[in-house]
């Protein structure tokens, strides 16, 4: 138990190996919770293999591994396999010759995703289960959770916004393997030499990674864009910042993806005039994102005082200022322009100065982030800051292509109705993606005919001469027929085509999207897939037409799985059930916990790192706890634990409810109390299941390293079945009754097994 | 006593569940193609186009892919199948896209400018630009999409009803869907329509005659001037385009050109020269030429827009080797967006985008200097 505290550098290790290549992964393919679930759910699953696979070697009869050297040798695998994944992905593009510019496809993402996250994964688990038998395996659990708990509030505050990916990596890999050479030189002193060299790898690693970082970037950018005449890489706390110089352009990339190119030649520019014009005096404008030409059009009106500009990103602006030419950045620092480093919602949600036109230019509702900007919530916050005969555009729903499938209508109906909810007057622009134009609070009298929104094309051009503005294209978003169009698609959720509006299969969700039901991210997720893959979107697709009450018979799989094992007179299935249980559930309740928080708060991702780093402490603290307390039934204090997860789930359930009531100030203190709450309640599951394994028969690393391994299998599932699918279709509220119906079932299994004999 | 084998037993059932699952999805999503292929007509290709081969195999002639097929096959361009030895289309009638634009828009700056088209197409093409802009229309079958019912009496009877002058076969590859572009154009062509085309033109030669026959005029789309990138990029050669091109222009049908610059791909300088030269000596400088400007779409999304610099440089080059009317597309507001009478240098129409804004041509002559514009100017 005393040499547990050398094992923190695993769960340290883990975190930042975890962290880094899934910032490295998203570079190769769009990122959306869909492809962040793969890559978490995949990671627990090796993990869990590699944990299983090693307590196998372990207690197999015969020659047995030594698990001090195969630990340290462990570690040198580890450090040889960080470095080469990070030369995998970066080289992965020339790898399939890909021309500039183009993703991996999903095949190729999944491919390099596995290929990387298996090896490391495995030795990761491995590590734990050879550390299980070195030490108490709950002391390593703990300080396992403690070294994540550091890491990850040293990346999250710290290190991501200073240090490249290979030099954080290489820093706690060395710590990682100077701690496995000392544990070696403990246990083996014969085998010195072997910890001496593990010793000089930590040092070469720490030598070699800016060269690596160097030249692996160097390797990526060449095959993404080889004309660029420059290419200034910043690092930020939403990933790495890329800005490149290609003729008189500037285009800046965020992870690997294009984000916009300046100077902006119309369209963007064209579209903002067209927002503006809808008002008759344009004073005070809020623009949030929309660097691409929105902000000089804006300023180009010369009714306009003063334009208030949020931008997430302080990396972006600066970069792009200061590579910008000198007429661009004239433009830019107009005396009236306002320049705000914050979360749009949250700028908006505490904004004292109220707005004649607030225009809001947010990415496709792909992902729960971004999806905050098209629910009901948001649109009651905008309405709070625009005044009277106000216009709020929405800039950002991608338009359903021809004969595509009814899901577009569906997810685009959506939003235009969860609008409406809102808005006395919703108007849609043909633009590409659409733009939705809003006025005037639903219950209030409708505008006079002069401050209406209009797309007419005569009366627009007439107000932009009368404001001095000349050669302004707006034929493209006024184009009688696509005005139409748009606006019966959106209206109705049905083709404009009648032959198709015919043959369609209607798919109207008679809910609206709103920050505990997020609809649209769901719809939108499918159709994201679905550009990469239709096989892949139609299988989840199915769920989308699974009738409502079929979510309430995933609470009998627990009795499937045991009974299973009762057939397979495994006296370990109750307990083994449980922590699938506890661990899915814990997982889904810590990620409805971050989506409250992100809907109020923001894409704060400092914050939200935190949040992590207390979900770790509640696991470690749980876990002491339970280690601690000799208990005389361990199944019979699962069944009590399983009732105390019940319980906290409803709990929070209720308190999501009342969120919107609630001052901030204490929405964060409860998001963090039951951040630690959860993390205890799976933290304790841990020694337990293990305490009732070995009181089945079986011995300690074994049981040790079966129980790492469910743990896994239920982080798993309720990261990607519970918490990337079912919650944004079924929403927070029915989820987290299914998961208290999970526990209450998990709870019946292990009070029935307790009376067995 | 849990072992190795019994962890794996259970992860089994649950993949047996999984797979369960699966295997339902599949059959819903099967279930769905299956209803759409019933509703999708097939309809037989005159043999003269294609040659029957042993084993019920057989060769198309219709595009330079020749593809060979074994029975219930389908072609590269996704629409034309191998039905029991029989070439069949199953693009004829069912376009996925029909809709009213400008003819600006295709691009066509010399016929009839400021007229509006019946834009036709159907699912499916012959080639795989990276770029596409269309591409959840072409990179598909027509039994994949929804599609209007549209027989080629109808076309041109809505296009009447609406009183548009000119049917275009255009977004997707007309190329794929060709026959029913024949007999729409034939019936539109007996009721005093006109018809015109926008197309890569990867088709054989003899095919082509028979469209010129029909066919009012074409905006082709000749995507590069490098062998390897129209294989890589496009996929495809590029000389049996080059030759299509020159059979286009002695039959003696309206033609225009337009290359989308796209960066690092094919914007080198000294290749767009001598495209130019070849554009000159092979159809002559008065063969309208449009430089698009690429934006970033279906797998070429990570490379930015191609920089306004770039396509006036494109636009010197081939004012510099003589061509005569240059123009840049898909920029908006531009001076090279007007058409200039190639003596007097007078701007004679005006556009903003796909917007003509004025048209001082009479008849088709520069009201300044009286020289005659080459183009189709009147019904």
């Amino acid at each position: 138990m005393r040499r547990s505290w050398l094992f923190f550098s695993l769960g340290s290790v883990s975190q930042v190996c975890q962290v880094v290549l899934l910032r490295e992964l998203l570079t190769l393919a769009e990122g959306t919770e869909l492809t962040i679930a793969f890559v978490l759910g995949s990671w627990l699953t090796f993990v869990a293999f590699g944990s299983f696979a090693a307590t196998k070697l372990l207690t197999r009869k015969g020659q047995r591994l030594d698990p001090a050297l195969s630990y340290s040798v462990a570690s040198a695998l580890l450090a040889a396999s960080v470095f080469f994944d990070l030369w995998l992905i970066r080289f992965s593009r020339t790898l399939f010759s890909l021309p500039p510019g183009e993703p991996l496809s999903v095949a190729q993402w999944l491919a390099v995703t596995i290929a990387t996250l298996l090896p490391i994964c495995f030795i990761v688990g491995a590590q734990f289960a050879f550390a299980a038998s070195l030490a108490n395996p709950s002391g390593v659990y703990i300080a396992e959770s403690v070294g994540a708990v550091v890491a990850g509030a040293l990346l999250s505050l710290l290190l991501l916004r200073w240090f490249d990916h290979s030099s954080l990596s290489s820093f706690f890999l060395a710590l990682h393997l100077l701690l496995s050479s000392v544990l070696l030189w403990l246990h083996r002193p014969n085998a010195r030499w072997v910890s001496a060299a593990i010793s000089a790898v930590a040092g070469l690693s720490l030598v070699f990674a800016p060269l690596v970082e160097q030249k692996t970037q160097a390797v990526f950018w060449r095959s993404m864009f080889p004309a660029a005449e420059e290419v200034h890489s910043v690092a930020s706390p939403y990933g790495s910042i890329a800005a490149i110089k290609f003729s008189d352009q500037l285009s800046v990339y965020q992870n690997g993806h294009l984000l916009f190119t300046l100077p902006d030649q119309g369209d963007m520019a064209s579209l903002a005039h067209l927002i503006l014009l809808q008002h008759p005096k344009p004073r005070r404008v809020l623009l949030i994102g929309g660097l691409g030409g929105w902000v000089q059009a804006t300023l180009q009106h010369p009714k306009v005082v003063g334009v208030d500009w949020v931008e997430l990103d302080p990396t972006i602006p600066q970069v792009v200022f200061s590579l910008l030419l000198s007429r661009e950045r004239n433009l830019l620092s107009d005396p009236r322009l306002r320049r705000y480093t914050a979360d749009g919602r949250s700028f908006i949600s505490q904004a004292r100065q109220t707005y004649d036109v607030v225009i809001v230019v947010a990415p496709d509702p792909t992902t729960a982030a971004s999806n905050r900007f098209f629910t009901k919530e948001f649109f009651s916050e905008v309405l709070r800051v625009l005044r009277p005969g106000g216009v709020f555009a929405l800039h950002g729903l991608r338009e359903p292509p021809a004969g595509f499938g009814e899901l577009y209508f569906a997810r685009n109906h959506c939003v235009y109705a969860t609008m409406f909810k809102a808005f006395c007057e919703v108007l849609v622009v043909p633009s590409s993606p659409l733009t939705l134009l809003g006025q005037c609070p639903a219950n209030s009298s409708p505008p006079n005919e002069l401050a209406k929104l209009t797309l007419d094309e005569q009366t627009l051009l007439q107000r932009a001469k009368e404001r001095g503005l000349e050669g302004i294209n707006l034929f493209a978003f006024t184009d009688p027929i696509q005005v139409e169009r748009v606006n019966y698609e959106l209206k109705t959720g049905l083709p404009f085509n009648p032959l198709e509006r015919e043959q369609a299969r209607v798919l109207r969700p008679k809910w609206l999207n709103s920050d505990i039901n997020p609809t649209v991210y769901f719809l939108s997720s499918l159709l994201w897939l679905r550009m990469g893959s239709e096989k892949v979107a139609r299988l989840l697709e199915f769920f989308v037409f699974l009738p409502r009450w079929s979510i309430w018979l995933l609470a009998l799989l627990p009795f499937g799985f045991w009974l299973v094992g009762r057939i397979r007179s495994a006296n370990w299935a109750a307990p083994a059930t449980t922590i699938v249980v506890i661990s899915g559930v814990g997982m889904l309740a810590e990620l409805t916990v971050l989506l409250t928080f992100q809907a109020r708060f923001g894409t704060l991702y400092l914050q939200v790192g935190l949040l992590f780093a207390l979900f770790m402490l509640g696991l470690a603290l749980g876990a002491l706890v339970a280690e601690r307390n000799e208990v005389s039934n361990s199944v019979r204090a699962l069944a009590l634990l399983s009732i105390a997860t019940l319980t906290s789930t409803l709990v929070w359930l209720g308190l999501v409810f009342c969120f919107p009531q609630l001052p901030p100030a204490v929405v964060a203190i409860l998001c963090g109390c039951f951040m630690v709450l959860f993390g205890c309640l799976v933290g304790a599951a841990f020694p337990l299941t293990v305490k009732a394994m070995r009181q089945s028969g079986i011995d300690e690393s074994k049981a040790a390293g079966l129980t790492y391994a469910y743990d896994l299998v239920g982080g798993a599932l309720g990261a990607f079945i519970f918490g990337a699918i079912l919650l944004p279709l079924w929403g927070i509220p029915n989820l987290l009754f299914l998961c208290a119906l999970l526990c209450f079932a998990a709870a019946t299994i292990c009070l029935a097994q307790a009376k067995l004999p | 006593m849990p072992d190795r084998r019994e962890f794996i037993r259970n992860l089994l059932f649950g993949g047996i569940g999984a797979f369960a699952a699966i295997c339902s999805n599949c059959q819903f999503a099967s279930s769905q193609i299956q209803r759409k292929n019933s509703s999708t007509p097939l309809v037989e290709i005159p043999q003269r186009w294609w040659k029957p081969l042993p084993n019920n195999r057989l060769q198309c002639f219709i595009c330079p892919s020749n593809c060979v097929l074994s029975d219930g096959q389908v072609c590269g361009c996704n629409t034309r199948l191998n039905v029991n030895g029989r070439l069949m289309t199953m693009a004829y009638g069912n376009p996925c896209i029909i809709s009213v634009d400008p003819i600006e828009k295709l691009p066509l700056h010399h016929f009839l400018p400021g007229s509006q088209t019946l834009s036709i197409a159907t699912a499916g093409c012959n080639l795989r630009c990276l770029y596409c802009q269309n591409w959840q229309q072409s990179q598909v079958r027509p039994d994949q999409l929804r599609n209007y019912n549209l027989p080629p009496a109808e076309a041109v009877k809505k296009a009447k009803e609406h009183g548009i002058q000119v049917i275009a076969y255009t977004y997707t590859e007309p190329v794929v869907f060709w026959e029913y572009a024949m007999d729409i154009s034939e019936r539109a062509k007996s009721e005093g329509l006109k018809n015109v085309v926008a197309t890569a033109l990867f088709m054989n030669r003899e095919p082509i005659r028979e469209w010129c026959k029909v066919t009012d005029a074409f905006a082709v789309a000749l995507k590069g001037f490098d062998d390897e990138f129209y294989r890589k990029v496009v996929g495809a050669p590029l000389k049996p385009v080059l030759d299509a091109i020159v059979t286009v222009k002695s039959e003696g049908v309206w033609l225009e050109l337009v290359t989308l610059i796209v960066p690092t791909l094919n914007d080198n300088m000294k290749q767009i020269r001598e495209m130019c030269l070849w554009i000159r000596r092979n159809l002559g400088t008065q063969v309208p030429l449009h430089f698009g400007r690429f934006v970033p779409e279906y797998k070429l999304r990570n490379l930015p827009r191609t920089p306004v610099q770039t396509l006036e440089q494109c636009r010197d080059i081939a004012l510099d080797v003589g061509l005569q009317f240059v123009y840049l597309f898909n920029v908006s507001p531009h001076d090279a967006n007007h058409t200039y009478c190639p003596k007097c240098k007078t701007a004679v129409i005006r556009r903003l985008g796909f917007k003509v804004t004025s048209n001082d041509l009479q008849r088709g002559i520069c009201p300044k200097c009286k020289t005659r514009i080459p183009g189709i100017w009147q019904l």
